[in-house]
């Protein structure tokens, strides 16, 4: 948790320091009056790099991936619940089940 | 439905309950969630929560909830005083209300007084006719008196209107199956298996329907829906596997004059040996029971 | 550009405040007011029976591959029949839900009650706006927009000089009645959820008729082509199985 946590700032760090490289690069494009046809190498490689770091923090701090498989071991049905709509009451518990002693307190 | 996962978890809290490691209301939660009948435990651990003022306002609003759960865990643990005493605070704090009155006429029912329990219910259905719970519990109370006619004709008349209600439809291929009428049973189930095309279980119990309904075609097709029953579980159901097992043996059987041009494939002997494996893992001392069943089949290898 | 308005501060103290103040409060009054003349009604078995046979047959459609040809025939047959199929709803026995209003003294109530607790407040409180607050520039939005916004946002006033990012008390009214829904959920709890421009949306889509889902799922039915699955299964259960006997 602690790491992707970390990973994810880093990441965002990486990502805004690129987008503030790109406005000083237009900024300076400016006064040298050039047309501005994309951010520099090291800016993309940044911007990929943040990326990336981003993508595993996203996919890892949030939680783990569930199988989606109905046979997967978390996903396997083993059995259905009672039907509690019908359940009836004079059955052998009756007899089983002595009457307990513990009393709502009013 | 109870998936693994659950399971496991009801397990996890349910120990740590019962031996005092706290957690009562994840645990009373939990069993609510999924249905579960626990009445003795829930009885307990809920009538500890109730009895603790600290611990009940703690719940907050879910307290009221606690009450009926604990209402109907007591009838069902036949401690009636405990339900009167749970019913009296939740009448007190909700006076007129359906769902307390259901309360009411359950008890009456758990006391056995039928009669009066019927004439309960019908007030309540004269409200409001189309209260589901309360046609359920009639149901329930036709089968609680033994009368499984009256309790079927019940249900349907509930399911003619109800058709898509698959608690129903359960109860009432349960009914069937109790009475020995597997046809019926069957149409049920094939209900069930449409609504949820991806629950083992009803697969599983639709093939039990149909290889106890016998003949060729029926026990055919009760193999294929063992088999399916396997894929949805990846093979952990001992009892798709013994189906598969005994489906190839009928099938051999009923076949024997005819032609062979079934094609035999090998999913019985691959489900034999998974049986095999999963004794000698689980159970060895049960095995060679296992292998001695499984040659009077003749499918051991 | 224009000079830029200098909006007066008692503007804001009489005008901008005492508005949403008195949507807010007006908004919690008709909730408990349409709270108190709401019945609880119950709904009809007709209605109940219908929908459940709409899921019903919707089941078998998508799931009819994993039941038996011979099952699924048989239902088939039960749903969608020419005499009597439980989705076949005979020509000329429609039930019009106009008629049915009017047959129907309850519904009618019901129609009424709901446009109580929603038209003659929303008039008396436009009448009440346009009477004491009409005519103000009462606030001004912190950025600029195009010239489409203007009847949106100066409702009243008729003025093309003035930037389109001030708004008029009327158009701030207009602005709170569909904004405050959020606020009012806070406030009154979830259940509220429910604003006037969902209303109105009920409104036009009243006339539901379930006949015609009967007939459209009737209709996909019979066109479903069957194919058992279940042969498959036989296949990839054996490929489950070898795969754990290894």
């Amino acid at each position: 948790m602690g790491l992707g946590l970390t990973v994810g700032l880093l990441g965002v760090l990486i990502l805004s320091h690129a987008a503030y490289s790109t406005i000083q690069y237009r900024g300076l494009l400016k006064i040298t009056e050039e047309e501005f046809s994309g951010p520099p190498i090291n800016v993309v490689l940044e911007l990929i790099l943040g990326f990336l770091l981003c993508m595993y923090a996203g996919l890892t701090v949030p939680g783990n991936f569930h199988s989606i498989h109905p046979s997967s071991e978390e996903n396997r049905i083993v059995s259905l619940p009672e039907n509690l709509d019908f359940m009836i009451f004079n059955h052998r518990g009756r007899v089983a089940l002595s009457d307990s002693d513990m009393k709502l307190k009013l | 439905m109870v998936t693994k996962l659950d399971e496991t978890e009801l397990k996890r809290l349910e120990s740590q309950v019962e031996h005092g490691g706290g957690g009562a209301w994840e645990y009373l939660c939990l069993v609510r969630k999924l249905k579960i009948r626990r009445s003795d435990k829930v009885l307990k651990h809920g009538l500890l929560i109730l009895n603790d003022p600290k611990k009940r306002s703690s719940i907050g609003d879910e307290e009221w909830t606690l009450y009926e759960q604990v209402a109907i865990a007591a009838m069902d643990c036949n401690s009636l005083d405990t339900a009167r005493d749970c019913i009296n605070v939740l009448s007190k704090k909700f006076p007129e209300s359906k769902r307390v009155g259901r309360l009411e006429a359950m008890l009456l029912e758990a006391k056995g007084c039928w009669e009066e329990a019927e004439n309960a219910y019908s007030s309540l259905l004269e409200d409001n006719p189309l209260d589901q719970v309360v046609h359920k519990r009639k149901v329930a109370m036709a089968k609680a008196e033994g009368d499984l006619l009256k309790a079927i004709e019940c249900l349907s008349k509930y399911l003619k209107v109800f058709m898509a209600d698959n608690d129903a439809w359960r109860e009432l291929a349960e009914i069937y199956v109790s009475l020995q009428m597997y046809k019926q049973a069957a149409f049920c189930y094939e209900e069930l298996i449409l609504a949820q095309p991806t629950v083992p279980v009803y697969h599983l119990a639709y093939a039990d329907v149909l290889y106890t309904l016998g003949g060729l075609e029926n026990i055919q097709t009760a193999k294929k829906y063992y088999a399916a029953t396997i894929d949805f579980t990846g093979g952990k159901n001992t009892r798709a596997l013994y189906g598969v097992c005994l489906c190839t043996a009928a099938i051999g059987q009923l076949a024997k004059g005819r032609n062979k041009d079934d094609k035999e494939g090998e999913l019985h002997t691959l489900a034999a040996k998974v049986l095999e494996k999963d004794y000698k893992y689980r159970a060895p001392d049960k095995l060679p029971l296992l292998t001695s069943t499984l040659k009077t089949l003749k499918l051991s290898s | 550009m224009a000079e830029d308005l200098v909006l007066d501060t008692t503007i804001r103290d009489w005008v901008l405040i005492p508005l949403s103040v008195v949507m807010v409060l007006i908004g919690i009054l008709r909730y408990f007011v349409s709270k108190l003349i709401r019945t609880f009604q119950n709904p009809d078995g007709k209605i109940v029976k219908e929908g459940q046979v709409v899921i019903r047959a919707r089941n078998l459609r998508s799931s009819a591959d994993f039941i038996p040809p011979k099952s699924f025939r048989a239902r088939r047959t039960y749903y969608s029949n020419e005499e009597n199929g439980i989705l076949h709803v005979p020509k000329g026995q429609a039930p019009n839900p106009q008629a049915q209003m009017f047959s129907d003294p309850n519904m009618a109530m019901d129609m009424m009650k709901k446009n109580l607790s929603m038209i003659i407040p929303q008039t008396l409180t436009f009448a009440f706006v346009n009477f004491f607050f009409s005519g103000f520039v009462a606030a001004k939005i912190p950025f600029p927009l195009t010239q489409r916004f203007r009847s949106m946002l100066q409702n009243g006033i008729d003025l093309s000089t003035v930037d389109v990012s001030y708004v008029s008390s009327r158009s701030w009214y207009f602005l709170n009645l569909f904004g405050l829904r959020g606020l009012f959920s806070l406030i009154l709890g979830e259940e509220n959820a429910m604003d006037d421009t969902q209303r109105m949306m009920q409104m036009g889509g009243f006339g539901f008729d379930p006949s015609k889902s009967l007939g459209a799922e009737k209709d996909s039915l019979d066109i479903v082509q069957h194919d058992w699955v279940l042969p498959k299964f036989e296949q990839r259960a054996e490929a489950v199985l070898r795969k754990l006997a290894k």
